[in-house]
């Protein structure tokens, strides 16, 4: 149950392991690293073009004002703890061409869901499976959690195999859980736990 | 549909007082908070509540001022059950979603107040409401595979059930998986019509 869980009485007050900021993470071709008000664009690119966000939770940013409240937004929840979204960048540039996150951090439960979107140009290159498995790692590792699941469109195939391809294992199918583009949209339903093998 | 909740309206104000054939639901206040701590200080209580037992009136009263502050940010609503003007349970809503149309169930009965129908009625109250004045569609609620008699209130309300996901809960006892149901609001239609 997420912090917010009503039925939970408040965390005991504890250090907080992230005082330090967003880590910085490295995957094999991928740098993570935290957005910035100067990622705008970048984050228009990636949320701003309806072909990419078909599978999303919500429909595409509008103009280049709506992707610089979506990185306040980015920021806010990370100074909440309620969101760790990276900026997928692939050096030596340093732009921002996709975002890979971690939310619903649960801590009294540790666990945490995951998602990530890429421009489209970049689709098929395993980047965003680069950003998924360094995330992972920071996961079950510094983060300490023991479940990160996702819920992803039965329509998107590539994030589906990509998620298989990471370890993740189908548990259920949730009938009209997200109501967007003016339709209801069902979920598969995944996670992988921290005792799973690497595969 | 217009916001289910006037804009600014408080939880002690804004949330509606339901009626079921023996139980009262209304918003928590500070008079209850005695009530609740006996509630949950009950141990095996709060462990299916998934709490360590309240210990204090403090613990009691932060409980109570949370879920004023969940309905004031409008992502749930949280009814206390009244028997005979005794504080008997609780049934709430969490994760509300106004986009989405989605919220999730939880409920809570004393030890002395079970194995009568009480927590049915009560959440049948509040899944009607949420259906038919905070404009949900999907109802979700969790519980673990040993609680049978929360699985079975689910089921005489016409939840189905969608996964066995694993390890979901961090129990007193180690990790736990968690039996995710559903209720969507033309099955309960289906429930309310076949069985009023």
């Amino acid at each position: 149950m997420p912090a917010d869980d009503a039925r939970l009485p408040s965390a005991p007050a504890t250090a907080d392991p992230f005082a330090g900021g967003l880590p910085a993470l490295d995957g094999a071709r991928v740098r993570l690293r935290m957005p910035t008000p100067a990622d705008a664009d970048g984050i228009l690119a990636v949320f701003g073009d309806p072909d990419n966000l078909q599978y999303w939770s919500h429909g595409p940013l509008p103009d280049r004002a709506a992707a610089a409240q979506y990185v306040a937004g980015i920021r806010d929840g990370w100074h909440g703890r309620s969101l760790f979204q990276w900026a997928i960048t692939v050096p030596p540039a340093d732009d921002l061409v996709g975002t890979v996150t971690l939310f619903a951090w649960d801590r009294a439960h540790r666990r945490a869901e995951i998602g990530f979107a890429l421009r489209r140009d970049l689709h098929g290159q395993g980047l965003a499976g680069d950003a998924v498995r360094a995330v992972l790692a920071f996961a079950f590792g510094p983060m300490a959690l023991h479940r990160v699941e996702a819920d992803v469109d039965p329509d998107n195939a590539s994030s589906l195999g990509l998620l298989a391809r990471r370890g993740f294992r189908r548990e259920g199918y949730a009938r009209e859980r997200w109501f967007t583009y003016g339709t209801w949209k069902h979920s598969v339903l995944l996670a992988r736990l921290a005792t799973d093998p690497e595969p | 549909m217009s916001a289910p909740f006037p804009p600014g309206v408080s939880y002690a104000d804004g949330l509606p007082a339901l009626a079921t054939p023996r139980l009262a639901l209304r918003a928590l206040t500070e008079a209850d908070d005695a009530a609740i701590l006996a509630m949950l200080s009950d141990p095996g209580t709060a462990a299916g509540w998934g709490v360590a037992p309240f210990t204090g009136l403090s613990q009691a009263a932060d409980y109570r001022r949370r879920q004023e502050a969940v309905f004031d940010a409008r992502s749930g609503a949280t009814w206390g059950a009244f028997e005979a003007g005794r504080l008997v349970g609780l049934v709430l809503f969490v994760r509300w979603t106004l986009l989405h149309r989605r919220a999730e169930l939880g409920y809570l009965l004393a030890p002395d107040a079970r194995g009568r129908g009480l927590a049915t009625e009560a959440a049948r109250a509040a899944v009607a409401f949420a259906f038919d004045a905070m404009d949900v569609w999907r109802v979700e609620a969790e519980t673990t595979p040993h609680n049978l008699a929360s699985q079975a209130v689910m089921r005489r309300l016409g939840f189905m059930f969608e996964a066995r996901l694993a390890q979901r809960i961090g129990g007193i006892a180690g990790p736990e998986d968690s039996m995710l149901f559903r209720l969507l609001r033309p099955e309960f239609d289906v429930v309310r019509v076949e069985f009023p």
